[in-house]
């Protein structure tokens, strides 16, 4: 018996301790009953709405815009770059003997441009005749915003029709002959007051604006405005021809900003005004877009994510949210990524989402994924996970609030970007947002 | 007896100990991830030798667990102490991996004995399913269509106790019930690697925890042919059951913080109603056929298995045993028991439109201890799971079994201790 017990004993032993770890084998997923997977939810609804801003700072961008858009959906689009010059002592001080030759005015490419720039452009600059003045925004900055207008002269004080390249860093051409003699013989009256301060000089000599010429194409160029100057040309004789250039740099208050005129008549979005009243994309032909200059953004809603309480037995993974260019969106460059801001019920711009990542924050970006083999599918995604789960962390969701979806910030005030977006009703491209859970049982 | 008291004890804790105390699996079976796992045979080294037929063999000096009704086969005021080993060399081959694994552990402890004469009971403890499995698939975002890694990990155990009657109203006529409490849980971990998606990989945690009594009914009668030659038909019922079970969920992101648990009961978890018959052939003391058949209906149950379809599972075991002599004191190898077998039995498991069979020849002996009527039971079972055709997996195996079946007069003994 007791030989029989430690029998048992060593056996035993034995045979447990000679177990091996469980091998791993490879199935196919029919076969495999897995008590959780991963699946996607895209039914919960995305709502687009344009909305227009009542007003963006478009001052000291450091870009000046000029040119015209034309476009079926949302119509005319024309921005005219605004600038003033400070006063340049030189004239006073220059040579009686000095003739004076031209007045041309210089624009460097700031490498921006959007339309149709293989044509012949065509510029048209005129004097204001009325003093840029600041704007004073909610919080007393000072600013000059893309709805400001500043009267000028019907007839240009200069023309020009060139062709567009790139490589060659900036176009001068003249500017009215009289101007530049009227300039000369201001400086050199005895007591020219109009030459004694700045303040003095822009009284006599209000600004410019940047038009589009007469025969401008649909096209739309920046210019750098730290180094837009005005040249006039002398030449003395003696017993040497000399010649000398006085140049007026960019006034030093920073005024220089684009205003934007945009005419929505006809369209859709004629009837787009006040920043508290959006726009469904089912009222202007299921689509909404986003304006650089213009101030239109799109919102963002999600009226059905309460939805998302009836669900049972899953975590929340990921959410991503896309957002599907119209047709008429692919005939020129799209944005490269697009920028989100947190809004209300009376879409007031909030925080910007972010990410953070090795513990630094980061503005959160849809990015394009273009469709490069037939241009029809492109597309922008971006995670907005915690946006989602923060919003949906009490357990119910705020319709209210939403998304603003912009051109990256900084490009809404200082280019002519356009995007036109297919909304919720679109057939195909309607925007959606792919709720990622693992699912249990 | 004392000693044998004291012996049982120590052994049952030791089983105890071995049942639950190992972390490793009891089983490297794939097919283990479906329902309640592997089912684990439920007899001891006796019957499997036979090819676990003996649904009509009466109990004598060892424990029929096939059928309550056999108790009474049990000599009259014994107590028989049945404890058992078993180890599993298995391989593994879907045409595209082959592997082998071992397992061991302890199978079985089983007591019986004969109050009456026409009253006897059994007791025993031993391991009713096993979960172990690790599995490498490709998960598919369910709406989207996107692949990537999967992998699944399952363990666990179910375990059985049972408390069996037996009772004699007529001469040849037996009665029976076990009664059993089958518990456990099996646990299955998902991890869900999803880099490539940019998403942050899961794992998800499912433990499913099953209880419940099950019943076993049992008839047993003899028929005697001649002074040498007797027929004994046996009859077995088990009534479909549910088990009652729960389930805890949790999810762990990649930095295993935990994102989400729940704790919520579940369906009741059905064991179908199962049939069995078999009839024995007993030829003096020497000579023993049983053929048994039996059938369980799982179709009939619709519970969520995704990967499997459940079909009726039905089984024929025959086997013999033959013993040279009962001489007490003939040359030792005349009293071994010579025994070996058959099982072909269909799976409940229907995978990619195969549902799977098994097939198990077995053998073994039966050493007798000293002059007692204890016995050291082997079985050796050379068996075959499943297919390798669509990339199934077929398992083939070799099962030892090792039993002791101590066998003590219960009563007469105490009068001289």
């Amino acid at each position: 018996m007791k030989r029989a017990t430690a029998v048992l004993f060593i056996l035993t032993t034995l045979l447990t301790a000679c177990e091996q770890d469980t091998e791993s084998f490879n199935l196919g997923l029919d076969l495999v009953e897995s008590k959780s997977e991963i699946s996607v939810v895209d039914s919960f609804s995305v709502k687009l709405s344009t909305i227009k801003l009542d007003s963006i700072p478009t001052s000291g961008t450091d870009i000046l815009l000029v040119g015209q858009l034309e476009s079926e959906t949302t119509g005319q689009f024309e921005v005219n770059g605004y600038f003033n010059f400070d006063r340049q002592s030189s004239l006073l001080a220059l040579d009686e003997e000095a003739i004076f030759d031209s007045i041309t005015i210089q624009l460097n490419y700031a490498d921006y441009t959007k339309g149709d720039t293989a044509q012949m452009q065509s510029i048209a600059v005129f004097r204001l005749t009325q003093q840029i003045e600041f704007q004073e925004n909610d919080y007393s900055e000072q600013y000059l915003f893309n709805t400001t207008s500043f009267p000028c002269e019907t007839v240009p004080c200069g023309q020009h029709d060139f062709i567009y390249q790139s490589e060659n860093d900036y176009i001068e051409f003249r500017l009215d002959d009289e101007f530049g003699k009227e300039l000369v013989a201001l400086a050199r009256e005895d007591d020219a007051e109009e030459f004694i301060n700045n303040d003095n000089f822009k009284e006599y000599l209000k600004g410019f604006v940047l038009k589009p010429g007469e025969n401008a194409p649909q096209s739309v160029i920046g210019f750098s405005s730290d180094s837009v100057l005005i040249n006039m040309y002398f030449h003395t004789v003696g017993l040497e021809t000399t010649e000398t250039t006085i140049q007026f740099t960019l006034a030093d208050e920073n005024s220089q900003f684009n205003g934007v005129k945009a005419d929505r008549e006809g369209t859709a979005f004629a009837d787009l005004s006040s920043q508290r009243e959006e726009m469904n994309s089912k009222a202007t032909g299921d689509v909404s877009y986003i304006q650089g200059g213009a101030g239109i953004i799109v919102r963002v809603d999600f009226p059905s994510l309460n939805d998302i309480f009836a669900l049972k037995d899953r975590v929340l993974l990921k959410a991503e949210l896309i957002l599907r260019p119209a047709p008429e969106s692919y005939s020129g460059d799209m944005p490269e990524a697009l920028d989100f801001y947190e809004t209300d019920r009376v879409n007031q711009i909030g925080d910007q989402l972010t990410y953070t990542s090795n513990n630094a924050e980061y503005s959160l970006q849809a990015y394009l994924n273009e469709d490069e083999l037939y241009n029809e599918n492109s597309y922008y995604t971006v995670d907005i996970s915690r946006f989602i789960s923060s919003a949906l962390a009490g357990a119910y969701y705020d319709t209210n609030n939403g998304l603003l979806v912009t051109v990256p910030y900084s490009d809404l005030l200082s280019k002519a970007d356009q995007l036109i977006l297919e909304g919720e009703s679109s057939s195909r491209n309607n925007p959606t947002l792919n709720l990622y859970f693992l699912t249990f049982e | 007896m004392q000693k044998y008291i004291t012996q049982t004890l120590l052994i049952g804790c030791f089983a105890c100990i071995s049942f639950n105390g190992s972390s490793q699996n009891n089983t490297n079976s794939p097919y283990s991830m479906y329902g309640l796992g592997e089912l684990k045979s439920q007899t001891n080294a006796h019957t499997s030798a036979m090819g676990n037929a003996g649904i009509g063999m009466q109990s004598d000096n060892f424990l029929n667990t096939l059928n309550p009704a056999s108790y009474t086969g049990i000599d009259s005021l014994s107590f028989i102490l049945e404890i058992g080993i078993n180890g599993e060399y298995s391989n593994y081959d879907n045409s595209r991996h082959k592997a082998n694994t071992f397992n061991g552990n302890l199978s079985y402890l089983a007591m019986g004995l004969k109050i009456t004469p026409w009253l006897a009971t059994g007791f025993g403890l031993n391991p009713y399913s096993s979960i172990g499995y690790e599995i490498n698939t490709t998960g598919l975002v369910e709406g989207v269509q996107l692949a990537y890694p999967l992998d699944i990990t399952g363990s666990g155990d179910l375990s059985r106790v049972y408390f069996s009657t037996a009772v004699r109203p007529l001469k040849n006529l037996s009665l029976g019930i076990e009664s059993s409490f089958i518990f456990g849980n099996k646990k299955q971990t998902q991890y869900h690697d999803l880099t490539n998606l940019g998403i942050t990989s899961v794992y998800n945690e499912t433990t499913n925890y099953f209880h419940n009594f099950y019943f076993q009914f049992g008839v047993q009668y003899q028929l005697l042919l001649n002074k040498n030659n007797s027929l004994n038909f046996g009859l077995i019922y088990c009534p479909k059951q549910e088990l009652v079970t729960h389930r805890e969920n949790t999810s762990y992101d990649e930095n295993d913080i935990i994102i989400d648990s729940e704790d919520e009961s579940e369906e009741m978890f059905p064991i179908p109603e199962e049939y069995g018959l078999g009839v024995t052939w007993q030829k003096n003391e020497k000579f023993q056929l049983s053929v048994d058949a039996g059938l369980q209906l799982w179709s009939n149950e619709s519970y969520n298995t995704v990967g499997a379809d459940l079909e009726d599972t039905y089984y024929i075991n025959g086997g013999f045993e033959y013993k040279p002599t009962t001489n007490v004191l003939a040359d030792y190898f005349k009293r071994v028991s010579y025994r070996a077998g058959f099982q072909y039995n269909k799976s409940y498991l229907k995978l990619r439109d195969i549902q799977l069979d098994e097939k198990v020849f077995s053998f073994g002996l039966g050493l007798p201890i000293q002059k007692q009527k204890s016995t050291i039971d082997f079985s050796v079972e050379l068996g075959q799971y499943g297919t390798s055709n669509k990339n199934l997996i077929k398992e083939r195996f070799v099962r030892l079994k090792v039993g002791f079946s101590l066998k003590d007069n219960w009563f007469v003994r105490r009068k001289y201790n």
